[in-house]
């Protein structure tokens, strides 16, 4: 890897803060370490987006200066990459194109400032201190000690750890939070967490599930509905947005909204009235909002799915859950919570864990996150719930096999990158088409019509593919 | 994604919402949990994380009693039928984080739109969180 320039402070003292630049410009590059190196900064440059990601996964920088057209990619893209980096820095983009556009997506995706590369020189020094200003603010309110309650989050991981200060620091305050995250990072207790440590705990806290209500049904549960507003409407009815009045109201799924409703419900946000399905008066609802959404709302709004009016709103603070494979020293005791709870709910003795069982769970990738980890222990306590220790060989067979087949597959990758050589496509495709259905086999209990839901493939294809590879699921 | 249907007490009006429910076409296969039981043993432990638990409340009392069985319904996604629909209710109700609450004189084809778009939504799969792109 070729990192380009790095200028240290005299040993005697500690830098003021770590910089990284990320810029294939290395003209500018030198001349910002060296403006930088003069001021006390310890600085460094990347040309390329991938080196860079590799320097700031080492952790220990303040800042990111972040370049937009880089040889590798655009610089906005990576944006979230940088700024969740181990030591979450904070990230100034710096660009030769001004574009409004540009500056709005760096805005919304979580960047300190924008700067353009004609005014970098002038203009670095004052964004600068401002940003490590806030960062020495932000440092300093998360360590004072709070005593937070966690609820049912589970692990003491950094990524989590960081995951809970944002929390706490969302709960002292009543601004709007997104909460987003890949399938069963747990989204929803989050949501709880931070009503639960809110002035509002004492409240209700009142979940509308976006993916649920159909689209004719959505609004009336949202907003309620008069006597006589449409057919079926035989009686008043009040909305959820006025149940949460004084306490806390959680939209999950807010991706799955309706573009309709969207409008509607952001001029909620504005004015904190709104208007029942039939009504003509206003009516006034104090709610404290937190959304939640696996969907990439950036990627909606680009696609004219999601209002950007809205996405602004929402994610005033954002906060990215984990997936489990990037928390996987949490795994040990989220088996034991989870062991601990559903052998008392089904009044078996306390089980032993093996350490080969923790072993095993934590070379698999888990896809479905914490849900997954928790419907295997499920299983272990049906189907072993008289063991006294829970061994590795207790799991479902499914995973068993797809976890020695993964490890044969990386160890045949590992052989064959050592001679630099590839196995021939068709062997790498059979494997991976393989590999790819016996986990979809797997996510989807043997379910046929739920596996061509989660992989878009017909039914008829499927049936090929699994006749192909020989797979046997009990429904097929 | 399998459906179950729990009330701690037994009536006349949770009987008729079952038959209601069951005249109901297009509802997925519903299993009817004994009255009052710890949530141990068969056919409790078919119950697994995600699955949709009905729960009946003919009135505020039987509200209160739900909720001293929350645990039991953590994992699972709940809608809650109340008999009673009075604002009080309807707040407590909350307290067990439904993911809808109906009224069980409303029209059963309403619920059974909700539950198809829950289990569409669950069929669709993990997705990935992409908020880089």
């Amino acid at each position: 890897m070729t990192i380009s320039h790095s200028i240290t402070p005299p040993p005697s003292r500690d830098p003021l803060a770590r910089i990284l630049i990320i810029d294939d410009d290395q003209v500018l590059c030198t001349m910002l370490i060296e403006q930088l190196g003069r001021k006390g900064y310890e600085a460094t440059s990347a040309p390329l987006l991938d080196q860079g990601l590799v320097l700031a996964r080492e952790g220990g920088w303040d800042i990111v200066l972040l370049d937009v057209q880089m040889p590798d990619g655009n610089g906005l893209d990576f944006l979230p990459k940088f700024s969740h980096s181990p030591s979450y820095p904070e990230v100034i983009i710096i660009t030769g194109q001004g574009a409004a556009d540009g500056a709005e997506k760096a805005i919304i995706g979580g960047a300190w400032s924008y700067i353009e590369k004609a005014n970098v020189i002038r203009d670095l020094p004052l964004h600068l201190g401002r940003a490590l200003q806030f960062r020495k603010e932000k440092q300093r309110i998360t360590a004072i000690p709070v005593s937070l309650k966690r609820g049912a989050i589970i692990g003491n991981s950094q990524p989590i750890t960081h995951c809970l200060d944002q929390l706490a620091n969302a709960a002292s305050s009543d601004i709007t939070v997104l909460i987003t995250g890949e399938t069963g990072t747990g989204k929803e207790l989050f949501a709880q967490a931070l009503h639960e440590n809110s002035t509002r705990a004492a409240r209700t806290f009142v979940v509308v599930d976006c993916a649920a209500l159909p689209e004719t049904l959505i609004e009336s549960t949202l907003f309620g509905h008069l006597k006589g507003a449409f057919t079926g409407a035989e009686r008043a009815q009040e909305g959820l947005i006025q149940h949460a009045h004084g306490g806390t109201l959680f939209l999950d799924e807010v991706g799955e909204l309706p573009l309709s409703t969207q409008k509607k419900f952001l001029r909620v946000l504005q004015e904190r009235s709104y208007r029942p399905v039939g009504g003509l008066t206003e009516r006034h609802s104090d709610f404290r909002l937190v959304a939640a959404t696996n969907r990439n709302l950036s990627l909606m709004v680009r696609e004219g799915t999601f209002r950007s009016d809205l996405q602004f709103r929402l994610q005033a603070l954002s906060i990215v859950l984990p997936p489990l494979r990037e928390r996987l020293n949490d795994i040990r005791e989220l088996v034991v919570h989870f062991l601990g709870k559903l052998c008392a709910r089904a009044q078996k003795e306390g089980k032993g864990i093996a350490p080969d069982l923790i072993e095993t769970l934590t070379s698999h990738s888990w896809p479905g996150n914490v849900r997954e980890l928790y419907q295997i222990v499920e299983q272990l306590v049906v189907e072993h719930g008289d063991s006294p220790t829970l061994f590795s060989i207790h799991l479902p067979l499914e995973l068993r096999i797809h976890l020695a087949r993964a490890t044969i597959h990386a160890d045949v990758t590992r052989s064959t990158q050592a001679d630099d050589s590839l196995p021939p496509w068709k062997s790498f495709k059979h494997q991976t088409e393989y590999g790819y259905l016996e986990a979809l086999i797997r996510i989807s209990h043997n379910n046929i019509p739920q596996a061509c839901q989660i992989s878009r493939l017909s039914r008829a294809r499927m049936y090929q593919l699994l006749d192909k590879h020989q797979l046997r699921p009990s429904s097929h | 994604m399998n459906l179950f249907f729990y009330t701690t007490v037994r009536s006349v009006a949770s009987e008729n919402f079952i038959q209601r429910l069951r005249d109901t076409e297009a509802l997925p296969p519903l299993t009817i949990l004994p009255v009052g039981g710890r949530f141990h043993g068969e056919p409790h432990s078919q119950i697994r994380n995600g699955d949709v638990m009905l729960l009946y409340a003919s009135t505020h009392q039987e509200i209160h009693e739900l909720l001293t069985l929350h645990d039991s319904f953590e994992e699972l996604k709940t809608i809650i039928i109340l008999g009673d629909y009075s604002a009080t209710t309807v707040a407590i109700s909350h307290m067990l984080r439904p993911r809808y609450i109906a009224s069980a004189t409303s029209d059963t084809r309403i619920l059974e739109q909700v539950l198809a778009k829950m289990l569409h939504h669950d069929h669709r799969g993990p997705q990935m969180d992409t908020t880089e792109a």
